[in-house]
């Protein structure tokens, strides 16, 4: 099952994105298709936020982003980035 | 050659608890660890999301110092900054992160936060300030050389004003913090950020900064000490301790000079290496200052003592 | 603002003790890189670094020190400053390898008593041992401003010689390389594994360097002998981002311009440039706007990371010392690493040696925390 049909995963990336970046929103206000990057994004995530997440996916679930544009690529959504986690 | 005044127009001593203004200031009774993240949005209109708890402390105090002076500051306004500890709190858990039994990877936020020069960038960020900015790490002395920086670069005329700042984060377990600064049990760990806005010009000063001097601390070193501060030859100069000095040492400054006041500040602010900015600022900020000469003397674990003298002005 | 003369220096770098080894290591352009397994980070990939001897300076506070003092010793002797004149010396330390010791007794902690942290050394131990050793009795500072930390320490101890505050000073930049630090720039996606190739096509970052610089600064007499002479420079906070120059260069731009102005030198004066040149892909673009937007013809530039990796708080003293010592003999090195042209950059460091002239030479230094220093050093 592609990540972005696993809405237990979905749940704890959100939970990961927001504890992570200190972010003060509710992750389950976050919705699956939004974008998370950019100032016009309801999470305003930046390269450092980026970064920040790229971190505790490697930790957390061992995935690896390689660079920058391929940052932007996978964290598209919290559907993107699921699917990106589990394939 | 006479060498021009410096002025203080605005005064700031944050201390523990995250209490801004000195008519609350209470005497610490225990250590406290301070979530400051309800200040930093009231003050800053913004969380500090990507900072940490000493950038917080940092950019706060140079917010609320800039806010006294009622107009923006010139942007070529120089930012000098001292700091014992700097970023204690995100180094320690940043070897907690790599090294074992840690992961291995280093959380960016962390990393970044763990140079001890962000809290002085927050701080100009806070502000607006983008010229010469400078952090000073030296231990317990890192504020008097910040000052010591600001007051010679003002002298020379290299900058117009000069935002100077100090600050220092506690950290827990209280034993390592204590064995870290090498302090006695019964002493209070504190923390704190201490700004205070200078430059040239006399109009609507509240305090005028008189020097920063340096003394080796062998022999009768207070004897030094003392006949400097003799030479002001004013009938009322209150002694500000550093927290380094001793009892006997104060004691001993006040048998040479008859009249010598005593402001204790370590009771409100704890023990950080920084204290002396707080200090410093809290002669200036109380809604009740006394004018006159005020003398901060702190040395270091080692053979260096400084002493920075000011002249708080009438209201 | 008065100018001041650099009358000696002497180092400790990856290519091995003393200036001659670095001026050999640079002259026949190989970097030292080379994988530390004892500092990979345990979950990462190996990285190159460029490291000191180990077995001669050991991670820990003895070894740092025993590199500054070896480095400090060169440079007075290169000086001719002997004892007596030592005590009316300030000390301007850039940098404190804090971290790198830090990490180093977490490490020996953890075999025997896991659970338990060291007590970390304070930032200031060094400068205080070493103001100590050298019997030092100016002012002494320690200064922390990330990878600028030395550039500004050159600058403080310029203002504290032109001050009168001290008869001379001596500047020590310090870095040692600890995993720490480089899973950090590892997080941030700021290392090259294939080591640091400043303003190329294919860059991906820096390499970590370790070294410790140190340089004596004395106010000019006329003719007196002097290896360079320090004609102004210029540091400031640009705070557009914690980590990032603003992409233009405008705040790099603003520092260039005003060390030109302390120095009185016009940009056209310039004979070349020492770029920072970190080798990622945002600040070498940067820094690329910035010298774009300062010199209407660019002046032949050069970037040192390359050969013996970024020394991070240390490249300021390591920097302007491998600049100094290869001019000294009479050419400037190309960019080690450098291969293609970046087409959204533009434009070509070196990748020869070029013939020294005489006149006036910029070396830059950035660093995260918006730290830029400038330094215009004559020659000649």
């Amino acid at each position: 099952m592609p990540g972005s049909q696993n809405d237990a995963l979905k749940l704890e990336l959100k939970r990961l994105i927001v504890s992570t970046c200190n972010k003060d929103i509710n992750p389950e206000f976050i919705a699956d298709e939004a974008p998370l990057i950019g100032i016009h994004s309801v999470l305003g995530l930046d390269s450092l936020d980026v970064l920040q997440v790229n971190t505790a996916l490697l930790q957390r679930f061992g995935v690896r982003i390689e660079d920058g544009k391929h940052a932007r690529r996978v964290m598209k959504s919290v559907n993107t980035l699921a699917d990106f986690v589990e394939p | 050659m006479a060498e021009a005044p410096i002025y203080i127009h605005a005064a700031v001593a944050l201390g523990p608890g995250a209490v801004p203004a000195g008519a609350q200031r209470q005497v610490l009774v225990h250590d406290l660890e301070t979530d400051l993240r309800p200040l930093v949005r009231q003050v800053l209109g913004q969380a500090l999301r990507q900072g940490s708890h000493f950038v917080e402390l940092a950019a706060i105090g140079a917010k609320l110092c800039l806010g006294q002076i009622g107009k923006p500051a010139a942007a070529d306004t120089a930012l000098y900054f001292g700091t014992g500890l700097g970023q204690i709190r995100k180094t320690e858990s940043l070897l907690d992160q790599v090294l074992p039994p840690g992961s291995g990877f280093a959380a960016p936020f962390d990393f970044i936060n763990a140079s001890p020069n962000m809290a002085a960038f927050h701080a100009a960020a806070a502000v607006g300030l983008s010229a010469r900015n400078l952090t000073v790490a030296q231990d317990e002395l890192s504020f008097e050389r910040a000052l010591d920086l600001a007051i010679s670069d003002l002298r020379r005329g290299v900058t117009p004003a000069a935002l100077v700042g100090g600050a220092d984060e506690n950290f827990f377990p209280r034993a390592d913090y204590l064995r870290r600064l090498a302090l006695h049990d019964d002493e209070i760990m504190g923390e704190g950020s201490g700004w205070l806005f200078l430059d040239r010009d006399a109009n609507g000063a509240r305090g005028e900064l008189l020097c920063v001097e340096r003394y080796g601390t062998g022999q009768n070193w207070l004897d030094a000490v003392g006949r400097r501060i003799a030479a002001w030859g004013e009938a009322a100069i209150r002694l500000v301790p550093g927290f380094r000095l001793s009892i006997a040492e104060i004691a001993a400054l006040r048998e040479a000079l008859p009249g010598l006041l005593v402001v204790p500040y370590l009771p409100y602010c704890g023990v950080y290496p920084t204290a002396a900015a707080f200090g410093i600022a809290m002669c200036l900020e109380s809604a009740s200052v006394q004018p006159g000469l005020y003398v901060h003397l702190n040395r270091n674990a080692q053979d260096e003592a400084m002493l920075v003298a000011l002249r708080v002005l009438k209201a | 603002m008065a100018s001041v003369a650099i009358r000696g220096y002497g180092i400790v770098s990856a290519y091995g003790e003393g200036v001659a080894a670095l001026r050999a290591g640079l002259a026949a352009g190989a970097p030292v890189l080379a994988p530390l397994p004892a500092l990979a980070p345990p979950a990462d990939r190996q990285a190159l670094v460029s490291a000191v001897n180990h077995a001669r300076f050991p991670l820990h506070p003895d070894g740092t020190g025993a590199m500054a003092r070896l480095a400090i010793e060169e440079a007075l002797a290169m000086a001719g400053i002997g004892a007596e004149e030592l005590r009316d010396c300030a000390l301007v330390v850039g940098g404190s390898a804090m971290l790198a010791h830090a990490e180093q007794a977490s490490r020996e902690l953890y075999r025997t008593e896991p659970g338990r942290r060291p007590r970390l050394e304070q930032p200031g131990t060094l400068t205080h041992e070493l103001a100590k050793h050298f019997d030092l009795r100016g002012p002494t500072l320690t200064l922390s401003t990330a990878c600028a930390s030395s550039a500004n320490a050159i600058l403080v101890a310029r203002d504290l010689v032109a001050r009168r505050r001290a008869a001379r000073a001596l500047v020590v930049g310090i870095e040692r390389l600890c995993a720490t630090t480089l899973s950090g720039f590892s997080s941030l996606m700021l290392l090259d594994p294939n080591g640091c190739r400043p303003f190329d096509v294919n860059r991906r970052g820096l390499h970590f360097g370790e070294g410790v610089g140190a340089l004596l600064i004395e106010k000019e007499h006329a003719g007196e002998p002097r290896l360079a002479r320090l004609a102004g420079g210029a540091s400031l906070c640009d705070v557009h981002h914690p980590t990032r120059a603003d992409p233009d260069g405008s705040g790099m731009a603003r520092c260039i311009h005003q060390a030109l102005h302390d120095a009185v030198v016009p940009a056209e004066a310039i004979v070349a440039v020492k770029a920072h040149g970190t080798g990622s892909s945002d600040s070498d673009a940067a820094e690329a706007a910035a010298m774009r937007s300062v010199f209407a013809t660019m002046p032949p530039f050069t970037a040192l990371k390359g050969y013996f990796g970024h020394t991070l708080a240390a490249c300021g003293a390591t920097e302007t010392i491998a600049f100094l010592a290869p001019i000294k003999e009479g050419s400037i090195p190309p960019t080690a690493g450098f291969e293609t042209v970046d087409p959204e950059i533009g434009l070509s460091p070196l990748r020869q040696p070029l013939p020294v002239q005489a006149g006036n030479y910029l070396l830059n230094y950035f660093g995260f925390g918006g730290n830029c220093a400038s330094l215009v050093i004559a020659h000649g």
